[in-house]
């Protein structure tokens, strides 16, 4: 099975990745009702760094990053890089499932314990994993107009529950929680997509990456706010930074009718589609880079033993929802920035060194 | 070959069978909450009291539903609730809650936000029912089973609705009281339910509202009151106005039958004073003209009976305004929030002196009426 | 076995066919004399399996009046006779016995010449057949009333009137070690790829097995993947619907003693599109095969959905619903779960009942499935109310779609489990894994779920709905050669 996929398959999955598990926990949590001024802005900060990151694969035409690195730090300094990217695609893989753990937790029954979610989500990212790219690309495109619909629909019926000066005055607490949101919602979700470096090594060449990884984003961000738009009109501020799980406290005022009051668990069942696509890439990025540090040819095979350590490490990641928040919007950005920001930052600097003194 | 199915059946069986059905309750197994009353009967304990409906089955063929009265006391509004199953045997199911009832010394005493903190943070429980505040006991308002067959919880909505058709009262869904709470420029307004207004054969006519001042209950205020308070809040539902009209030698009472309203309020901020505008519209039509030699085809009538009304609604609505700044000192309109949003730095200065800026502010304002017409006939009944 | 030759001598050949035929009395051997003394014949063939008058009149009688010496003839003496002397339509030679064994089992005589190392065969064939009726399996409002019968060269010709095209190509096979079952391939050679095509030859031939009783033994035995529950080769008893799936690049494959033809690929799309959406107008044939997709959906999820609702979110019923479901549940001793696979399992029960009795008695079955699943069971208070509606539901929207029966009954079962498990979370992790693995598949070659996105718009008018032909002038032809897009000419001027 070759592992081509098309433009628009690429495309789509650019999309529902950046979707991926933010339309539970919004981005931009601490500029409360100014989120939607700093989605705005993280997108217009990642231009240049979507810049880059097509770059570095021009470069290098039909290799994905970790061959990259190896090329242009050498066989011991290209190990560490790919050691620690690998490490960080695995942190993430553990926050995700934390991710859905919660929301499980949260949102469904509560009795039952979250390693059980985690579980399932494993094994289906499993399936992902053996399927690879190819199929996860036609899979994306069948449920992403499906997705779409069904998570876009409700929000018109919430209009008249909206009201403007929710989101008024706009920065009233100043640039700083804007700029802060902005660097959260760059670490989470938007930067996330250099994992794309890793996954997308036979596109037909490295322009249409650019334009895919672009538009896919911006599509993507798109989306993203216009739910938070929505959300921060019906609940405002206060509620937007302080509820773990934003859009379900908006879709819970839906009312059509008398009919469908009470629809917000079925609209949120996207989450599920959505959080399993973003899992799969980022599985399939984890156990390629595991792969080639220790030149496995099957590395899919391992891959259960990988997700039950995500599993465990996903459980011990934060021990409560408060901490949760905490985390997300304190720890993370810092941390993901680094390894989706400055290292590629520095894996572009020294290819570009080297191709020009290679070129003397 | 055989060996590995085996292997994935035994896996498959004990996942499912090991690790299902947490979380599976049977419909039928659980009582639902209808309505809930909070009350303080001491310096340490809460009074909760619950209207739950059954579902039982009856030997012959159907089932049927009776609510049951329940009382818990406990230290805080949840432990009173967990106590619940000790008497019961199962969980409440709250999800379907359409009141609550908050008795009055609980609103005077405690903020109310801290009493509902249990009802907004949970998932299972909706945040649709509506608060009310009682206007003693909240307990005493299930006390008994009037209408045999209907929940009290149901009579008290639609007590609410009738009401609120009415213009008498501005009903709150728990997710607004919070939203309002946490607000620093505006105040709650809940209704005020007595028991006989439930009980009695006749309905009652006049309907309190409970004042708030910092989630704390002050005051009360009465219908018309209400009525111009949901006006100036641009939620104005309908009703009657009834005046007296005299012109020439003609005396009549007519009926306006108000479509709906407008009010838009401006905030102004000028030499360190703040001025609130307010622009009013309203929509009426002539229902009933009981003089029928009154003839309010001739333009000069109309526009004596449109001036007349406009007086009176500013009338109401200033009376109203200096209530609620002179007496209670609590702004209800949201006048705070208003200037937040115009003047978010000049908010910034004034917020905690709010309290006594608030009793000084001018408010202008301006009414219109528009008379939109007279039902069936433009004419008088001769 | 070694090959077998026809010998020379006469009294040889006869030996060595009554040795295969052995203890076959249905074998007859017709000895001829000519008038020339010097030749000697034999006729052999199936008796039953002949049509007597042509082997009266065309064989016997001419072969019988030979009056030409063997001196006077001046080609070979087997030349002459099926030149000059048989009056059949068809007859060939051969040397083979394995070959004239196989021909005598299908109607055709054999003719043995004393003295020629060649047998002739003549085609005297008449073996009765069933009538073309309309097939029962798949009925139409409107359209031919014409179906496949078990006889492959009556499949042949109807197939042939439908496409008359000589790019249609027939291509024989014979498949199965003892039952020699003669199979044929066919495909429009312009418009089918090679590569498919010769992917079905080279599958049919790597067949190894002793019988094929009914074309589903091959279809089963060419899949892709042949523990797969969705179907990858299409099958069909109508000779329009293969027509047109011809047109569209597919190979049809066509089975002697079947009346089911194969075509292949089979693309999931194909479950939801029948023959009838072309006979009807298009807006009523787009609600249709939406409607069939949504019963599909429905078919496999309303149970699950049921018991994720009720018994785990049951925030999502209005106060009055939910209060009537739990009136009706007052009293029942089982939980929901159980309750479900009994009346599932009942349905199913009374539905293979259905199928297995004879028409006499099959009246009875719909009376106590009534009665029993309906009243009864309710009344009794052994399964409640909306149980039964939740049945009924998932029953009948599974009948709109006759193929795929067999694959709702194994998919519900799946989500009612996940269900029982997590709620409707169970539920949606499960539709991913069946959405991932319907991806997943191929049907020889080609994606499964080709079409069936609504991103690429032109594969979307002919498959979710149906655009009516004036404007349909971009026929999708993935499956054909160099996926040539068709256009017709006939849109309405001025638009």
């Amino acid at each position: 099975m070759n592992n081509k996929i098309t433009d628009k398959q690429a495309l789509v999955i650019v999309i529902l990745f950046t979707i991926g598990t933010s339309i539970a926990n919004t981005p931009g949590r601490i500029a409360k009702e100014n989120a939607w001024i700093s989605i705005i802005l993280a997108f217009i900060i990642f231009i240049p760094i979507a810049l880059m990151y097509s770059r570095i694969l021009e470069k290098f035409p039909g290799k994905n990053a970790f061959q990259i690195c190896d090329i242009v730090f050498g066989k011991f300094f290209g190990k560490v890089f790919n050691i620690i990217f690998t490490f960080h695609f695995f942190v993430t893989v553990a926050a995700l499932l934390r991710n859905l753990g919660d929301f499980i937790y949260g949102v469904g029954p509560p009795e039952t314990p979250m390693e059980v979610n985690m579980i399932f989500l494993g094994l289906l990212g499993i399936l992902g994993l053996y399927g690879g790219i190819n199929i996860l690309g036609r899979w994306s495109i069948i449920t992403f107009p499906i997705i779409l619909f069904i998570l876009l629909i409700p929000f018109p019926f919430l209009i008249p529950q909206m009201k403007i000066d929710r989101v008024l005055p706009v920065m009233y607490n100043g640039m700083s929680p804007v700029i802060k949101g902005a660097l959260s919602t760059l670490s989470f979700p938007i930067t996330q997509s250099f994992v794309f470096l890793m996954v997308f090594e036979n596109i037909r060449d490295a322009k249409s990456f650019k334009k895919i990884l672009l538009r896919g984003v911006f599509i993507g961000t798109l989306i993203l706010l216009v739910v938070v738009s929505y959300t921060l009109l019906i609940i405002g501020g206060e509620n937007y930074l302080n509820s773990y799980l934003t859009t379900f406290v908006t879709l819970r005022r839906l009312t059509i009718g008398k009919l469908f009051e009470r629809v917000e668990i079925i609209i949120l069942q996207t989450f599920v589609y959505t959080i399993f696509l973003k899992f799969s890439i980022m599985l399939i990025a984890t156990m390629k880079g595991i792969g080639h540090i220790f030149n496995l040819k099957n590395y899919k095979a391992i891959s259960p033993i990988i997700i039950f350590l995500a599993a465990n490490i996903g459980y011990i990641l934060f021990s409560n929802s408060m901490e949760g928040i905490e985390f997300i919007i304190n720890v993370w950005p810092p941390y993901a920035l680094t390894f989706q920001v400055v290292l590629p930052f520095i894996l572009w600097i020294i290819s570009e060194l080297k191709t020009k003194f290679s070129l003397r | 070959m055989c060996k590995k199915a085996l292997s994935a059946f035994l896996i498959i069986i004990n996942l499912v069978v090991m690790t299902g059905c947490w979380g599976y309750k049977e419909i039928n197994e659980l009582p639902i909450v209808i309505g809930a009353a909070i009350d303080k009967i001491s310096k340490d304990e809460y009074l909760i009291t619950v209207e739950v409906l059954k579902t039982s089955e009856i030997p012959g063929g159907t089932a049927e539903s009776k609510t049951t009265i329940l009382q818990m006391t406990g230290k805080t509004v949840f432990e009173a609730i967990r106590k619940f199953i000790v008497k019961n045997g199962r969980f409440l199911y709250w999800a379907n809650m359409k009141v609550i009832i908050i008795g009055k010394k609980v609103a005077e005493d405690e903020e109310v936000a801290s009493v509902l903190d249990l009802f907004f943070r949970d998932v299972e429980i909706r945040s649709e029912g509506r608060v009310i505040i009682a206007e003693d006991k909240a307990a005493d308002i299930f006390k008994e089973n009037m209408k045999k067959g209907e929940a009290i919880s149901m009579q008290i909505l639609d007590t609410m609705d009738n009401a609120k058709k009415l213009s008498k009262i501005y009903p709150l869904k728990m997710h607004e009281v919070i939203d309002l709470v946490s607000l620093r420029g505006k105040n709650l307004v809940l209704p005020i339910l007595s028991p006989k207004d439930i009980y009695k054969e006749t309905p009652s006519l006049s309907f309190k509202s409970a004042v708030f001042k910092k989630n704390k209950m002050i005051g009360t205020i009465i219908d018309e009151e209400v009525r111009s308070y949901r006006l100036l809040l641009n939620e104005e539902d309908g009703g009657l106005r009834i005046e007296d009209v005299v012109f020439g030698d003609e005396n009549s009472k007519v009926t306006y039958e108000i479509e709906g309203s407008k009010t838009k309020i401006r905030p102004l901020y000028k030499d360190g004073k703040f001025i609130m505008e307010i622009d009013i519209t309203t929509d009426a039509i002539i229902a009933e003209v009981m003089n029928y030699k009154l003839d309010f085809i001739r333009k000069d009538v109309r526009d004596y009976m449109k001036e007349q009304l406009e007086n009176t609604i500013r009338d109401n609505c200033n009376e109203f305004l200096s209530k609620v700044q002179k007496d209670f000192d609590s702004d209800v309109l949201g006048f705070g929030e208003l200037v937040k949003n115009k003047y978010p730095k000049v908010w910034k200065e004034n917020e905690n002196n709010w309290d006594n800026i608030f009793p000084n502010i001018t408010t202008i304002i301006n009414v219109k009426v528009n008379l939109k017409g007279s039902a069936l006939y433009s004419k008088i009944i001769e | 076995m070694e090959e077998l030759i026809v010998s020379e001598s006469l009294k040889e050949n006869i030996k060595i066919i009554k040795n295969l035929f052995s203890n076959n009395d249905s074998i007859v051997y017709r000895q001829l004399k000519s008038k020339n003394v010097r030749s000697s014949y034999c006729l052999i063939y199936t008796d039953g399996m002949v049509n007597n008058n042509i082997i009266n009149e065309n064989v016997i009688k001419p072969i019988m009046g030979i009056t030409a010496k063997l001196s006077e003839v001046d080609m070979n003496y087997i030349d002459y006779i099926s030149l000059n002397i048989i009056e059949i339509n068809n007859v060939q030679k051969s040397k083979s016995i394995t070959e004239i064994a196989e021909l005598i089992g299908r109607g055709k005589s054999i003719l043995f010449i004393e003295g020629s190392e060649e047998a002739l065969i003549l085609d005297t064939e008449n073996i009765k057949e069933r009538q073309i009726a309309e097939p029962p399996s798949e009925t139409v409002v409107r359209g031919p009333r014409i179906g496949f019968t078990e006889a492959i060269n009556t499949n042949i010709t109807l197939l042939t009137k439908l496409v008359n095209s000589t790019d249609l190509k027939f291509q024989y096979m014979t498949v199965g070690n003892t039952t020699k079952t003669k199979i044929c391939i066919s495909y429009i050679e312009n418009v089918a790829s090679d590569e498919m095509v010769n992917e079905v030859k080279q599958r049919i031939s790597n067949i190894d097995i002793d019988g094929i009783i009914e074309s589903y033994y091959i279809e089963e035995l060419i899949r892709d993947n042949p523990l797969s529950l969705f179907k990858t080769v299409g099958s069909t008893e109508r000779p329009d619907v293969v027509a047109s799936k011809l047109l569209e690049g597919r190979v049809a494959i066509i089975c002697d003693n079947s009346a089911f033809v194969l075509t292949v690929p089979f693309l999931f799309i194909e479950y939801f599109q029948i023959n009838e959406d072309y006979y009807h107008g298009y807006m009523f044939s787009s609600f249709n095969r939406i409607l069939r997709i949504v019963c599909f959906l429905l078919t496999i999820s309303v149970p699950a959905v049921y018991i994720g609702i009720v018994n785990f979110h049951h925030e999502i019923l209005p106060t009055n619903l939910y209060i009537s479901i739990a009136q009706a549940r007052a009293g029942v001793p089982i939980p929901t779960v159980i309750e479900a696979v009994v009346m599932l399992t009942t349905f199913e029960i009374l539905r293979e009942a259905g199928a297995r009795l004879p028409r006499q008695i099959g009246q009875a079955v719909s009376i106590v499935g009534a009665l029993v699943l309906g009243e009864s069971a309710v009344n009794a208070r052994l399964v409640s109310a909306p149980m039964v509606i939740i049945t009924a539901i998932t029953g009948i929207s599974g009948f709109t779609i006759p193929n795929l029966i067999t694959t709702s009954i194994i998919l519900r079962v799946l989500l009612i489990c996940l269900s029982t498990t997590l709620g409707l979370f169970g539920y949606s992790f499960g539709l991913i894994a069946i959405s991932f693995y319907l991806v997943c598949m191929t049907s020889f070659g080609i994606n499964y779920m080709e079409y069936t996105s609504l991103i690429d718009r032109h594969n979307f008018e002919d498959s979710v709905i149906r655009k009516p032909w004036p404007y349909m002038d971009k026929k999708p032809q993935l499956l054909a050669k160099d996926a040539i897009r068709l256009r017709f000419k006939n849109r309405r001027k001025g638009k």
